[in-house]
């Protein structure tokens, strides 16, 4: 049975979702050269030791064991379990957990290996010539201790990643909507005392108005050398037997969680007034898509969220800066979970029966999208992005049109990442054309990798500008042309969210102009 | 009798499978039509292909005698659609799902009232107004979606298969409601697959089968001949079903 188990394992791998698949190819080319940057350009451009790029490199690995494990405990083992009566047949449940952790730790360390060799080996023939690096044989001499280590790392995140992902399907499938969103908000909290180091190193700064540092540390390439410096001098013999007895507590957890059924469905329904109020002058649909977004506890954490972003604006005080931002993902996370529908909703033939069209549907989302989301995004980032990111770059850029593109690009793409899955998908709560339906946990990990991308472009940009190597680096990558690489790269993606921006824009003109 | 809707010729392929390879039907005003077929015979393409919600490749479609062209959705406010297996917005109560119902059709807010209060007392939702739509049961949640398919008074009713999950005397009242709205000269499709319903309601029956029209007729006199299953079982049926329980009762009896 379990060979059979393994066997479903991997035809759930293979049949993936095309978004996680096109997540999977990402990862696949962007880690080799993510990590070749770590270990390399870090230090130069840091002028420190080898030591803290390799731990640095130890941590991507970390995170990026972690979230493909994360990814397929959520999607693989949900599919295999939900679509699958795993119920009802003679399988214990425990076996599929370890199941997973053996499949996701062989597929895992494969795939780190493989893309990590072949991918310095490609670089090394790429960059060598350039920058005058070592060779491919030099370069995995220096790298032998970090591949010693490396099982190790990856064990630790596929674990760790697939405690999350546990948590994370027993909160999806056992709790109701309302008390899924309140435990979402919990688990998310959870996550970042995971990576309170990183918001300590954060904080520190801020309250030491060190705007350089700042800069860097906002950076997600960068993520990994604030918790390296507190891993800094790692395995030492103590440390070994606090990870391996850290590692068992997790498998031990994993193993327990997979045991734990819940008798009952938590049920506590804040979400609604029976006496919600129908605004009259706008269109039906205006009305039911607030009323989907706004349940009354939303309504109540959004007002005191805009509270505190206008008094981080107003005072310029840091803390309440801090406080907004981390508002603003909580918003983002319980707006995505309302909006994106659930497991069971599919309101395709409903709208097919009405007299509404499916371009004014898809005008409504982007309305409210702009109305409810990007206009506190960028309220947000003006408080507390703007002050210490965009205006830190622009103090060294003189006002020409490559400036401006690199101010707007970050608020221009992000903001684009979802009118362009409401594109796809332009009646949002139902299947599309092709029977395809988004799911919440594939737009939050959409979302998510959308977010990391734009943010390492933007800090690429930043950094061209802000830190004499990285400008040097920029200006010999790519045979030379790696300043017109990255202009062409700024200037396509920012001009393709411009466009997604002004056809969401008409519809919303068109919505508004007509009544269905 | 008025012609509410006509159908000629309609063809319709996804890739490279024909869904739909010809069907032709028509049903006037005070007529109800069942519609029938085998699963996976293309009659859930047809009602999306008569509700514009679908592109067809070929034939034509036309509702109180004007075409209707793809894109084309301000018929809709004519017709009552109850579809099969659905679900109304389950974010919110009957009253404010019904309301929104209402409005996009356009009925007038204190008519509009009256409908949802009168409509609720007699499904014997009055009590579970307040309550979030998702937390009904099956049957409550196809009493909404009938209620939400006649509460504008269409010209022409599609109900696909309406009575899953209805208590027998709800089922009642819906089938005495279809019929009185009948009477008052509206046109229904009804899809069932359940063939006493279909004998009892409707007048006249189409058949279709891998895409094609195999067999209408008027229901009484189908009932002379044997009864709706026979004749739905003489056009349809490819397999011997005697053979094929006793090859299953001798397999799993190894």
């Amino acid at each position: 049975m379990n060979r059979e188990t393994v066997k479903l394992y991997y035809y759930e791998w293979l049949r993936t979702g095309s978004i996680i698949k096109l997540m999977q190819l990402l990862m696949v080319l962007i880690f080799p050269v993510m990590l070749f940057i770590l270990m390399f350009c870090v230090p130069v451009i840091m002028n420190k030791g080898k030591m803290l790029s390799v731990a640095s490199a130890g941590y991507f690995v970390f995170i990026v064991a972690g979230i493909y494990s994360l990814i397929y405990k959520m999607e693989s083992e949900s599919r295999i379990t939900d679509g699958f009566p795993i119920d009802y047949i003679p399988l214990r449940k425990y076996k599929v957990s370890l199941v997973h952790i053996i499949f996701t730790t062989i597929l895992v360390t494969a795939i780190v290996y493989s893309t990590f060799y072949a991918g310095i080996f490609i670089l090394d023939l790429i960059i060598k010539k350039t920058l005058g690096f070592h060779s491919y044989s030099i370069i995995i001499n220096i790298l032998q201790p970090f591949f010693v280590g490396l099982p190790y790392i990856v064990l630790y995140g596929v674990i760790t990643g697939s405690l999350l992902g546990m948590i994370g399907k027993k909160i999806i499938d056992n709790v109701s909507e309302s008390m899924k969103r309140f435990v979402m908000i919990l688990f998310f909290l959870l996550l970042f005392f995971t990576l309170k180091p990183y918001f300590s190193a954060l904080w520190s700064n801020i309250a030491s108005n060190n705007m350089d540092s700042m800069l860097f540390i906002l950076s997600p390439i960068n993520w990994s050398l604030i918790i390296s410096k507190i891993a800094s001098g790692a395995f030492t013999i103590s440390e070994i037997i606090y990870s391996v007895l850290f590692i068992l507590i997790e498998i031990f957890l994993i193993i327990l969680l997979s045991f734990i059924r819940f008798r009952k469905s938590v049920s506590i329904d804040l979400s609604y007034s029976t006496n919600s109020i129908d605004i009259g002058i706008i269109s039906p649909l205006w009305n039911i898509v607030i009323k989907k977004w706004f349940s009354l506890p939303i309504l109540v954490f959004f007002v005191i969220w805009i509270i505190f972003v206008i008094i981080s604006i107003v005072s310029g005080n840091a803390l309440f800066a801090l406080i907004a931002s981390s508002g603003f993902l909580i918003y983002t996370i319980i707006a995505l979970d309302r909006m994106i529908p659930s497991k069971n909703e599919d309101y395709r033939k409903l709208f097919e029966g009405l007299p509404i069209s499916s371009q004014h549907i898809e005008g409504v989302f982007y309305g409210i999208y702009y109305l409810l989301y990007s206009i506190p995004m960028v309220l947000i980032s003006y408080a507390l992005l703007g002050k210490l990111f965009i205006n830190e770059i622009a103090i060294n850029v003189p006002l020409t049109l490559s400036s401006i593109v690199l101010k707007i690009f970050p608020t221009i793409s992000i903001l684009a990442i979802i009118p362009i899955l409401i594109m796809f998908y332009p009646l949002l709560w139902s299947s599309n054309r092709k029977g395809k339906k988004l799911k919440k946990r594939t737009v939050i990990l959409y979302y998510a990798a959308g977010y990391f991308f734009i943010a390492a472009i933007s800090s690429f940009a930043a950094g061209y500008y802000a830190i004499e190597p990285m400008h040097n680096i920029i200006n010999k990558i790519f045979w030379g042309k790696g300043y017109y690489v990255g202009k062409f790269t700024l200037y396509s993606l920012t001009g393709i969210g411009i466009m997604v921006h002004i056809r969401a824009f008409i519809l919303i003109v068109k919505n508004i102009l007509t009544n269905h | 009798m008025k012609k509410i809707l006509e159908l000629i010729e309609i063809k319709k392929s996804f890739g490279k499978k024909e869904v739909l390879r010809g069907i032709s039907l028509e049903v006037n005003s005070g007529e109800i039509l069942g519609y029938l077929g085998p699963n996976g015979s293309g009659k859930t393409t047809t009602l999306r292909i008569i509700l514009n919600a679908l592109k067809h490749n070929e034939g034509e479609i036309m509702f109180m005698n004007n075409p209707i062209h793809y894109g084309n959705i301000k018929f809709r406010e004519q017709i009552g659609y109850m579809p099969e297996n659905d679900m109304p917005f389950g974010f919110v109560n009957a009253v404010e799902y019904l309301q929104f119902i209402g409005r996009v059709y356009n009925i007038k807010n204190e008519m509009l009232k009256e409908r949802i209060n009168e409509f609720l007392t007699i499904f014997g939702l009055d009590n579970e107004r307040k309550k979030l739509i998702k937390n009904y049961s099956k049957g409550m949640k196809q009493k909404i979606l009938f209620i939400s398919a006649i509460i504008h008074n269409p010209k022409l009713l599609i109900l696909d298969e309406p009575f899953t999950g209805i208590e027998p005397n709800t089922a009642m009242l819906m089938r005495n409601i279809i019929i009185e709205m009948k009477k008052k000269g509206t046109a229904i499709i009804f899809s069932s697959h359940v063939l006493e319903i279909v004998e009892k309601l409707a007048d006249r029956v189409v058949l279709i089968n891998n895409g094609l029209n195999v067999g209408q007729g008027l229901v009484r006199e189908l009932k002379d001949k044997g009864g709706l299953e026979q004749f739905f079982s003489q056009l349809t049926l490819t397999d011997n079903i005697d053979n094929n329980t006793n090859r299953i009762i001798e397999i799993i009896g190894k």
